[in-house]
């Protein structure tokens, strides 16, 4: 049995298909899956683009109220809104750097299988760098909160609110969003390290094969 | 694109080229319920990449090309269900066995032996059997052709040593 035999009897399968597909089945898969991540790829969006503008527009009002009312203001009262937007402003431009350069980074590799073998691996080190190296976690998680804890310190002050009352509240919610925080990592490491890491081995195992190496 | 377009133009690839996914299906996943995921998972970048397809190749080549990327990044790990895939009872049904009747012994026989090769040479495997140059391998896979023919050099020896083992029993 040489080669051109086999080869002319691997060919033979299309006049007997291994499977028959049900394509109605089909179609509602690709379009369930496609919808699921149109969705994700939206809700991003909103939280990156649609979150800021409303921000700065609620900074903005709060600045209103503040030059418009008669209490007296001091510049620590125009600092507080400024240093949160500040912070969210900072907070949206390094997720944005985040994605661009991933997206360029991802960009520069072709269609081949090595290509993607080596694209898959640039993307699982950009899904571990995020929560590995505690530079990145710091970027992500820290200046949100300072944006909320800047905001609601602004609006106390235009109530009236003095702040020695109220301290327990920010200690409180300073204290649960490290909490939050140290939970997600903490669970983002454990995925890294049970799911993300052995998956690249595994394609670091083959693109030294595709090297042949 | 329009979406009505891209389902057109992938209904057309499908009903052609289905094979295609058929063989990289079989010789990637080994239960039925990995076939089915496997499948769905190919058929959806099958779907995704009709806007890339230019027409630098032609149409089967492309078809390998996005169905073996696919498989080779698929693991059989038991999380691919969790990473916001169809569950798989969704997905069931999708793909059916079709009768063996008049199916040649020899492509069993095949099945069997590329999937005793590492993940790279199944590719290369099944490439070499549907009748691609060298050439077109190498842009394939991304391999340098010199890699390609040690590969393909490995799989006859293989293939070989294998037929020689079964006459003598």
């Amino acid at each position: 049995m040489s080669l051109d035999e086999l080869m002319r009897a691997w060919q033979s399968q299309e006049s007997a298909p291994l499977y028959g597909v049900n394509e109605t089945l089909l179609r509602l898969a690709l379009y369930k899956e496609e919808a699921k991540v149109r969705t994700q790829w939206r809700v991003e969006g909103w939280v990156l683009y649609g979150v800021t503008p409303l921000l700065l527009a609620g900074v903005a009002f709060l600045f209103f109220i503040m030059v418009y009312d008669d209490d007296p203001r001091t510049s620590w009262d125009f600092a507080l809104p400024i240093v949160g937007a500040v912070s969210w402003l900072l907070w949206a431009w390094s997720i944005y750097q985040f994605r661009t350069t991933q997206a360029l980074r991802e960009s520069r590799f072709g269609a081949s299988l090595r290509d993607q073998v080596a694209r898959h691996l640039a993307q699982l080190d950009y899904q571990a760098t995020r929560v590995v190296r505690i530079g990145n976690v710091v970027r992500d998680s820290v200046p949100p909160v300072i944006c909320g804890v800047m905001l609601v310190l602004a609006g106390w002050r235009i109530n009236n609110e003095p702040f020695g009352t109220q301290w327990h509240w920010i200690v409180g919610g300073i204290a649960f969003s490290v909490f939050w925080t140290v939970l997600v990592v903490w669970l983002q490491r454990r995925r890294v390290s049970q799911e993300l890491m052995p998956r690249k081995l595994r394609l670091e195992t083959l693109l030294k094969e595709l090297d042949g190496r | 694109m329009i979406d009505s377009e891209r389902d057109r133009i992938f209904n057309e690839w499908l009903a052609s080229h289905k094979g295609i996914l058929f063989k990289v299906v079989h010789a990637y996943a080994f239960e039925h319920a990995d076939r089915q995921d496997l499948f769905q998972e190919i058929a959806l970048q099958v779907w995704r990449s009709v806007d890339a397809f230019r027409g630098e190749s032609s149409v089967p080549t492309w078809m390998y090309r996005v169905a073996l990327n696919t498989a080779i990044a698929w693991t059989r790990r038991e999380d691919r269900h969790q990473r916001g895939k169809q569950p798989l009872e969704v997905v069931a049904g999708l793909l059916t066995t079709a009768s063996s009747e008049g199916r040649d012994p020899r492509v069993e026989w095949l099945y069997r032996q590329i999937a005793q090769l590492k993940d790279v040479d199944r590719s290369v495997a099944l490439l070499l059997l549907d009748g691609f140059s060298y050439k077109e391998i190498a842009a394939i896979v991304g391999i340098t052709e010199s890699n390609v023919g040690v590969k393909i050099n490995r799989i006859k020896a293989a293939l070989a040593g294998k037929r020689a083992e079964e006459a003598e029993s």
